[in-house]
């Protein structure tokens, strides 16, 4: 059983990278522009071309990338020369370091706010916020926070002056330029963690084993934290799962807009500069992450419910 | 408890930043990330913005364009214009402790930038027979016709020279020293981090006495223009190399602004309208006419450029006093109703909609508010624009390899010679796989021979005729329209002083005020 979902996992992730590997090289525009400037004498072009061995035909270079994959090698970055492999180790932390905190906010925060008894306009508001995109958000915090305020930074991971040192003080510098990232990214998701929270514990409020316990004499608030949202979690977990890859999405934007130099800027300057193999290997590693993140979701999820057999 | 101590942690990052002694540190803002740091395999701007600041030219061109010296002191044209002798600066060393000679010299040109920088590979190339270095203080330039542009395509954006002795025998395009530059310039360089900064230090050892003064340069990559105006009102970045037209008056209060006609990417540029002459209506004169009076260029300078710029008068730059025709575009003024005439004399009526023809329109997203205004402007004419906007690889392959487009909106810097920027634009040979080249298809045997008459002549009097004339048969024939003559604005915090317009090395001369 483990076997064939594994075989699957593998599948999509090949899918998903064969179709970006087709995409870039089918989309208008070589990397021979973006690395020679903007202008140039006959032949300049052809010859930057035939320098990376972007001349081939198609399924050659398509085998030869194949073949190297086979190896572990994800090939090198054509403006850099650096290997990609390294170039995604080295922006992943940075990523991380937005994107877990945010999950965890929204997750926690959300099923917080999603248990909370709350007024009709509760769930309006939170659509309403819901709807206020990543960059809007992060631009309004900007604003307050940074502008206004004065107490936190714009933007970057550390100080763009390089007087703070190592060790402790450079921690609590990046920790302090991450605020208004995590921030901005967890909001959209948080917002979306506390409704379908609400939906959920709600829907479970109406059924029979809660009507019990509400009978017997169990307080309303342990009703709804104890036998309603155990069950509610099934569906939160897979859901929040689902959405890792909408997590890795807004963290693109937030990335720009905070000029944070994660994973989701390497792969905004890569598709720019037409630089093939680390978009490739941004999209085998991402799809790789997401596929298998989904898959220990759906494995734990088998853990939380023991109904959840082998359907799934 | 949690939050208060959050709440403490923030407080404590806030005083740490706050606490730090300043020293003599300029943090700048760059759009986009360098990639590499050899300024001589390439033309992009975001690379040129850091990486000149390591290198020097054999010249400089102060902000009018005057030829200033650089590597080389002095310099000296034989009376056939065929030979340019340069002395170079005695005692210039590589931030590696070796000793700068002229070989440095003649091995950059011949084997990295006649071969890889785009502009000097096409513009200067075909014209020198040989770059020699008879001893270590002397190169000289032998030309196979006298061209006039040649002291102006040596400066360090054009022509930035190379250490030989880290790039004999290697392919320049996958050296290490890419990444880790040693030049010559005003700064070392420290560290780079991709897409986030790179860091240049005070060399101490700089050629010219008394430079650089400040003590670090520190290059932030924050692609968001707010973000960029942000950082600058907060004083987290002191410098910004281009500003929006449209933010100008955000930093009015905030910053010291300078405005200038030239950047990185090329100097005197004009927003411009490429017609596809191989596209049959395209191909009638009296259409594009109809083109020229139906687009309000006023409000193009006024809603999109906030008055940054000047209404082209010319083909060439007006900054370009010698060789511009002043007037040269007056025929053709704002009036939709003989535009309309025009289109119903061409053979486009009206059709039962009101529409004549749908005409597609590539340009890059960053001069969208362009393309719409000219959307609005020409559907009063009965002309619908469809909009298609592309990243700058898929620009110029649509446009410059496939030649699939109608109309086509391009930025053209004309350089500071006619010879650099201009040429490319009208010549018959510069159709082709060449981007940013003729993107009309424009071909004329008499603009071709002038062209190549005020290319090889080295009496500029002589050179200007040449050019007006080659005008006023492009203005008659209007294989582009030229729109607006845009200017660039450079900000930077009030503390700092002698920042130079973006361009080259801004900040060879910059210094933190107290």
């Amino acid at each position: 059983m483990l076997l064939r979902r594994l075989a699957w996992a593998f599948g999509t992730v090949w899918l998903a990278a064969s179709l970006a590997f087709l995409l870039i090289h089918l989309a208008p525009g070589g990397p021979a522009v973006a690395l020679g400037g903007d202008s140039g004498a006959p032949g300049y072009l052809e010859e930057v071309a035939r320098l990376y061995g972007l001349d081939r035909p198609l399924p050659e270079i398509y085998l030869d990338w194949l073949t190297r994959l086979a190896t572990g090698d994800l090939g090198h970055s054509y403006r850099s020369g650096q290997s990609v492999l390294s170039l995604i180790l080295e922006r992943l932390p940075v990523t991380l370091a937005l994107v877990a905190p945010a999950v965890a906010l929204s997750a926690i925060t959300g099923t917080f706010l999603g248990l909370l008894r709350t007024r009709r306009g509760f769930a309006a508001s939170m659509a309403a916020l819901h709807a206020v995109p990543g960059y809007l958000v992060g631009q309004v915090l900007v604003m307050v926070f940074a502008l206004g305020l004065g107490i936190l930074p714009v933007q970057g991971l550390v100080d763009g002056r390089g007087e703070i040192g190592g060790g402790l003080e450079r921690q609590l510098d990046m920790a302090r330029h991450l605020v208004l990232p995590v921030l901005a990214l967890a909001l959209h998701n948080l917002t979306f963690v506390a409704l379908l929270t609400r939906t959920r514990v709600m829907a479970e409020m109406e059924r029979p084993y809660t009507l019990t316990a509400a009978a017997k004499g169990v307080a309303p608030r342990l009703v709804r934290r104890r036998h309603a949202l155990p069950n509610a979690m099934l569906g939160l977990v897979s859901l929040l799962g689902s959405r890792l890859g909408g997590f890795v999405a807004g963290a693109v934007t937030i990335e720009v807009l905070f000029a944070l130099p994660g994973l989701g800027r390497l792969a905004v300057t890569s598709a720019i500069a037409r630089d093939h193999p680390v978009v490739i290997g941004l999209v085998l590693f991402t799809s790789a992450v997401v596929v298998m993140t989904n898959l220990v979701v759906d494995l734990t999820f088998r853990r939380l419910d023991p109904r959840v057999g082998d359907a799934v | 408890m949690k939050f208060r101590l959050t709440l403490a942690i923030i407080l404590a990052g806030a005083a740490f930043s706050t606490l730090t002694a300043r020293a003599q540190v300029a943090v700048v803002a760059v759009a986009g990330d360098p990639g590499h740091l050899n300024p001589a395999i390439s033309t992009a701007g975001p690379l040129h913005a850091v990486a000149d600041s390591i290198f020097n030219g054999l010249v400089s061109l102060d902000r009018d364009g005057n030829v200033q010296p650089d590597l080389a002191t002095s310099w000296t044209v034989s009376p056939d214009g065929r030979e340019v002798r340069f002395t170079l600066s005695p005692g210039v060393k590589w931030h590696d402790g070796k000793p700068f000679s002229a070989e440095d010299v003649k091995f950059t040109f011949v084997e990295v930038l006649f071969r890889f920088h785009a502009r000097t590979r096409a513009g200067l190339a075909p014209a020198v027979e040989a770059v020699e270095a008879p001893d270590a203080d002397t190169v000289v330039f032998r030309l196979k016709r006298p061209h006039p542009a040649l002291l102006r395509q040596l400066n360090v954006t054009e022509a930035p020279i190379l250490p030989r002795h880290l790039y004999a025998g290697s392919d320049p395009n996958r050296n290490e020293a890419n990444s880790r530059p040693v030049g010559t310039g005003a700064f070392r360089f420290e560290g780079y981090k991709r897409d986030d900064s790179v860091v240049l230090v005070r060399n101490e050892n700089y050629f010219k006495p008394g430079l650089p003064k400040l003590e670090r340069l520190v290059f932030r990559v924050i692609p968001g223009t707010n973000t960029q105006i942000a950082a600058l009102a907060k004083g987290e970045v002191d410098y910004l190399g281009r500003v929006a037209p449209s933010d100008v008056a955000r930093l009015k209060d905030k910053a010291t602004l300078l405005d200038t006609t030239s950047g990185p990417g090329g100097a005197n540029c004009i927003m411009t309208l490429a017609f596809n002459l191989q596209r049959p209506a395209l191909a009638a004169l009296p259409v594009r006419q109809a083109f020229a009076h139906a687009l309000n260029r006023r409000q193009m300078l006024d809603l999109v450029q906030f008055g940054q710029g000047r209404v082209a008068q010319a083909p060439i730059h007006s900054a370009i006093g010698w060789a511009t025709l002043p007037g040269a575009l007056q025929a053709y003024e704002f009036d939709p109703a003989k535009a309309n005439a025009l289109l119903d004399q061409a053979g486009l009526p009206r059709s039962a909609s009101g529409e004549r023809a749908t005409l597609d329109l590539l340009m890059f997203p960053a001069f969208a508010r362009y393309a719409e205004l000219m959307r609005q402007q020409l559907a009063a004419v009965g002309i619908a624009l469809r909009l298609k906007p592309l990243d700058p690889a898929a620009f110029a392959t649509s446009v410059f390899t496939q030649r699939d487009f109608d109309l086509a909106l391009i930025s053209y810097c004309n350089g500071v010679d006619p010879e650099i920027g201009v040429r490319r634009m009208y010549h018959s040979t510069a159709i082709g796989n060449v981007p940013f080249s003729n993107a009309a298809a424009y071909r004329n045997a008499d603009v071709d021979r002038l062209f190549d008459q005020a290319g090889s002549s080295t009496d500029t009097a002589a050179r200007g005729e040449a050019y007006r004339e080659m005008e006023r048969i492009v203005a008659r024939d209007l294989p582009y329209w030229w729109l607006v003559e845009t200017d660039f604005t450079s900000a930077w915090r009030g503390d700092f002083a002698d920042f130079a317009p973006w361009s080259g090395q801004f900040a060879e001369r910059a210094f933190q005020k107290r």
